[in-house]
């Protein structure tokens, strides 16, 4: 089979299982009693409430992603730059918050603060939704630092060194440098905070895509909860074009791998006593909140009864993450070497799906698959790695082809020159080089898909509850203790391949 | 002006220098020729301060300056410059705010900068082209302009790091030259070190 | 390609998961997990049948399976329904989503709490009552006590947009008629009454004093008392002339076109038992049994000793989806 016709299968499934169900769902927004009609979408503009939610959302969003900016990129430069004591240990505890699912987050702080009605009644709301937000996004910005920080040749540092302090190269050079990280980040953030909506809907604030939510439930006009999503496509779909234009997200990024320039902090003591507390502020109190209610009994009670349930999250996120690893190596090999005219149509489609809300997602999900011709999918639990299929792929591409761009085109054509084909080429040369980034897609993978909810919430099958869907139903009423038991159950779950990860990127960096 | 003193070196288990003693008059020009991976630009590298020995003493002009693993002066406070193998233009900058960098973030006045920038310019035969992007020059233009901004700080010691290895035979002649006529014009102590017997000779 | 064959073999386990072949029942429930949940352990325990249950999340406010139910009408994956109110049932029954069926333990639960060709039952009851704080100087006895002056900023309710309150509404709304009702919304707004997002909420808001009283659900009253928090309960509008208090079954019915038809009867039957009452009528929720003879939480009265509201829940139900535009302005335009 050739390249170019395996590359036109994989991206032929992909339309077929994500692309399709969304286009579907919106298509189906344009029918009124069978005739092509604008009727349904007149509400759209007409509903002053709505647009009010959408200010709420855009300023939200915009806010996050400012302050997440800022301090992320100062927190990359600390920690990515400097011989700051522990700095791999400051990273883990800030990872923390992007990889739980959010409600959690926001939980724990709402049991540390729920006897205090003064604070209770600031954290309920814009306050407390857009300071979560900022904890969870904040790594964002910080782990796109560290990656471009390698892009910057170390003598372009040297030489300033020789004019000026560490205090003026940072100034001039290298943080004008990382103006493409920060611009990123921006967007990533942005974008990230405008679809999320489980935060804001615990915290009781009224955002755009909780109106969606409303029409769902509450009126139950599947078609006007669809049109209610529309502004949010269309916002990501403007964006996506912008940085298309401007600053390459989607297209393959080169990553170089210079060494980082490392600088030799003065008095560590006081660049600690400001940063342990700002660590315990955006990660550990809220991880207290939730420890300070859990029992051991309890715990050790919870862990027993839902051990089907843990074990088969788990089996989920394993097959998850190999599914993303596998999609994505194939998916970072049209897109680095561009084996199809529709390599570009490829990275879009991903971006597009990994920044568009979940909620959408699993709408569209149900509306394709749920068909009895379909139920072989749609009953089982192949839905819900649909599911994590669509939504993750973006990432583990990008973390393949970032380990693609390392293999000099040299080590192929000598292949080539020897005779290989390109399936041997890619079992012989690609795949055992690109060892490291199977493990490091693999694991970022199974993170992301054990703290999926949304999707999970939506399309789940009966008796197939996982451990983010869990936490969310014993929330109605459930014991403080045994909600505190399963979100400590979800840390711990994430700390381990999160601590693999890191172990990972150490002896990378070394 | 240079002067290093029992200067040892072990970098991933080779020894680099041991016991490695060079004195060097103020205003001389030194070329160092030898093979690659042998030190030259390690050896830069400690003059400026940006690396460190395993033990040894380094003087310029007659202070300490390096101590076996410490810097005792930063490199900004050396007075040195160096041109670096790959130029380290910086390409977010023009031309001019390239040369005139080190008086820009002292304090100097935007008038005299440029008038800097001219002036340097000039001298390396590239008027009129302040406001150039680097990723317009070509390689000869580059190593000019890097040649520019580590002059235009009128260091006492200039370092070149194989500065002139992209060019083709008749511009590294050319561009040799005029690194000669600087330097006698100028007067700084110049150590130039490459892997090439001609541009060495 | 080994590597890849011993990666995708779990999936072989995954997607063989066909649960139409096998001794299982497929059951939504939109009342709380941790109440329903026992229950449906114990049937699978007396009958070995397997119960796969799809729970309600804090989130979607008890609407999200419903609305799953609707998205799956075409192919349904469920075979019974529990709704934790008939309003939502009623729905789903005027949608076509129901399918018929009357259970000999329906028998003895009173007629008002039976759809009347059996697509849906009702069982395990809550009673919408005041909750109010201790020692205060004067209580409110009625649901228009939220438009009485004398308890300014006092009130609060939950979101009428969701849960039970929507139904309460709802169900005022087809006894006093649109004027009255309207009226009584209009006054409750200007009263400054707060609005909370659930029944729960409204509880502790209580519970924690920052409001004098609010109208919620029996269970999320009761939960809180064994908490230990200070609150009493009063049961509104008892007088001569007034409505009566509105009371909530819990609904069971049988989806149509199910995949296990006889099995899902089965559990229906279960549900609709005495035994499930009492043990329902004992977990923390304290629902009241609707069949005579099973014991009342102690918290509370029985529905012979409380004048429950007259309703008709099919023109509730109707009602409700009338009146949710202006629901939707109402608490849009809210201060």
């Amino acid at each position: 089979m050739s390249r170019v016709f395996l590359s036109l299968i994989i991206i032929i499934f992909l339309i077929i299982i994500g692309l399709l169900p969304i286009l579907s769902m919106v298509g189906s927004t344009f029918m009124h009693d069978g005739t092509f009609s604008f009727d349904e979408y007149r509400q759209l503009f007409t509903d002053q409430t709505l647009w009010r939610s959408f200010y709420h959302s855009v300023t939200l969003a915009g806010i996050v992603a400012f302050f997440a900016t800022i301090v992320g990129t100062s927190l990359g430069i600390l920690l990515g730059k400097t011989t700051l004591y522990g700095r791999y240990f400051w990273v883990i505890l800030l990872l923390i918050p992007l990889l739980i699912p959010p409600y959690i987050l926001a939980y724990g702080l709402s049991l540390l603060i729920q006897s205090s009605t003064y604070l209770t009644s600031l954290y309920f709301g814009f306050l407390g939704t857009s300071w979560v937000l900022f904890t969870i996004y904040l790594p964002i910005p910080m782990l796109l630092t560290f990656l471009f920080l390698q892009n910057i040749s170390p003598q372009l540092e040297e030489v300033a060194l020789l004019s000026s302090s560490w205090k003026k190269v940072l100034r001039f050079i290298t943080i004008p440098l990382l103006y493409p990280a920060m611009g990123l980040s921006f967007v990533l953030v942005f974008i990230l905070s405008l679809g999320e909506s489980s935060v804001a809907t615990f915290l009781r604030y009224d955002i755009f895509p909780i109106q969606s939510f409303i029409q769902f439930s509450a009126f139950y006009d599947f078609n006007t909860a669809t049109i209610y999503t529309m502004p949010l496509i269309v916002i990501v779909f403007f964006i996506l074009i912008a940085q298309y234009r401007w600053m390459p997200l989607g297209n393959s990024i080169k990553i170089f791998n210079n060494s980082i320039l490392l600088i030799k902090i003065k008095k560590e003591y006081l660049t600690l006593s400001l940063l342990i507390p700002f660590i315990i502020l955006m990660t550990l109190l809220p991880l207290w909140g939730i420890l300070q209610k859990s029992e051991l009994k309890v715990f050790v009670e919870t862990i027993t009864s839902s051990l089907p349930m843990l074990l088969r999250s788990t089996l989920y996120a394993s097959i998850g993450a190999t599914l993303l690893v596998t999609f994505g190596f194939f998916s970072a090999y049209i897109i680095y070497y561009r084996t199809s005219k529709l390599a570009s149509f490829l990275n879009a489609m991903l971006l597009f799906f990994f920044v568009l809300s979940s909620v959408v997602l699993g709408i569209g999900l149900i509306g394709f698959w749920n068909t009895p011709i379909t139920n072989f999918i749609y009953a089982t639990p192949l839905i819900i790695l649909i599911g994590y299929l669509i939504k993750y792929l973006f990432l583990s591409t990008k973390i393949m082809e970032h380990g693609i761009s390392k293999i000099p085109y040299s080590l192929i054509e000598v292949a080539q020159l020897s005779g290989a084909s390109w399936g041997q080429i890619v079992k012989t040369i690609l795949i055992p080089l690109l060892r490291k980034s199977f493990m490091v897609a693999w694991i970022v993978g199974f993170i992301f898909t054990l703290r999926e909810s949304t999707i999970t919430m939506l399309v789940a099958p009966a008796g197939l509850s996982t451990l983010s869907i869990s936490i969310l139903t014993q929330m109605a009423n459930g014991k403080e203790a045994t909600i505190a038991s399963l979100c400590l159950v979800a840390i711990l779950l994430v700390i381990v391949p999160l601590l693999l990860l890191l172990a990972l990127y150490k002896r990378n960096t070394q | 002006m240079i002067s290093i003193q029992s200067l040892t070196l072990r970098q991933n288990n080779k020894t680099i220098f041991k016991d490695f003693n060079l004195h060097i008059k103020a205003k001389e020009r030194l070329v160092i020729q030898a093979e690659s991976g042998r030190g030259k630009t390690t050896l830069l590298r400690l003059i400026a301060g940006l690396s460190v020995p395993n033990s040894g003493e380094i003087y310029i002009d007659g202070k300490l300056v390096t101590k076996d693993k410490n810097i005792l002066i930063a490199p900004y406070k050396r007075k040195i410059s160096m041109v670096f193998q790959d130029l380290a233009l910086w390409s977010h900058m023009n031309v001019a705010d390239n040369i005139s960098y080190a008086h820009r973030i002292n304090g100097v006045s935007k008038t005299k900068q440029k008038e800097i920038s001219q002036t340097m310019l000039k001298l390396v035969g590239l008027e009129g082209y302040e406001l150039r992007s680097i990723d317009t020059l070509s390689g000869g233009e580059s190593q000019r302009i890097a040649l520019a901004r580590a002059l235009a700080t009128e260091p006492k010691i200039v370092l070149m790091d194989e500065p002139l290895s992209s060019l083709d035979s008749k511009r590294n002649a050319l561009l040799r030259k005029e690194i000669i006529r600087l330097q006698e014009e100028l007067g700084f102590t110049l150590l130039y070190v490459t892997h090439n017997e001609v541009e060495a000779r | 390609m080994r590597y890849l064959l011993l990666f995708f073999t779990p999936l072989l386990f995954v997607g063989c998961q066909d649960k139409t072949a096998n001794n299982s029942v497929t059951i939504y429930v939109s009342e709380d997990q941790v109440f329903s949940e026992p229950l449906l352990k114990d049937f699978e325990k007396e009958t070995g049948i397997k119960v796969n249950a799809i729970y309600d999340t804090e989130e979607s406010k008890s609407t999200g399976v419903m609305n799953r139910l609707i998205a799956e009408k075409n192919n349904p994956q469920a075979d019974v329904y529990w709704a934790n109110e008939p309003i939502r049932a009623e729905i789903l029954r005027q949608k076509g989503i129901l399918a018929s069926y009357e259970s000999p333990n329906a028998k003895g639960i009173p007629k008002q709490f039976i759809q009347k060709a059996f697509y849906w039952t009702g069982f395990s009851a809550r009673v919408r009552l005041i909750v109010a704080q201790e020692g205060l100087s004067s209580y409110p006895s009625s649901i228009l006590d939220y438009a009485n002056p004398q308890f300014k900023a006092k009130g609060v309710i939950a979101n009428p947009l969701f849960g039970t309150t929507t139904a309460h509404i709802s169900a005022l709304f087809t006894l006093w008629g649109e004027a009255k009702t309207k009226a009584f919304l209009t006054k409750l707004k200007a009263n400054k009454t707060a609005i909370s997002t659930s029944n729960g909420e409204s509880a502790d808001f209580v519970a924690s004093k920052r409001y004098a009283f609010s109208l919620v659900d029996s269970d999320d009253a009761v939960s809180r008392q064994n908490d230990g928090k200070k609150i009493t309960f009063i049961y509104p509008d008892q007088g001569e002339n007034e409505v009566g208090a509105f009371v909530v079954p819990n609904a069971v019915m049988l989806l149509n076109n199910a995949p296990h038809t006889e099995k899902g009867k089965r559990l229906i039957d279960y549900l609709l038992s005495k035994e499930s009452e009492s043990k329902l009528a004992k977990a923390d929720c304290a629902q009241i049994p609707l069949h005579n003879g099973v014991l009342a939480p102690k918290a509370f009265k029985t529905l012979k000793e409380i004048k429950v509201m007259p309703v008709n829940f099919e023109k509730v139900a109707q009602k409700m989806l009338e009146i949710q535009p202006y629901l939707k302005s109402w608490i849009d335009t809210y201060e």
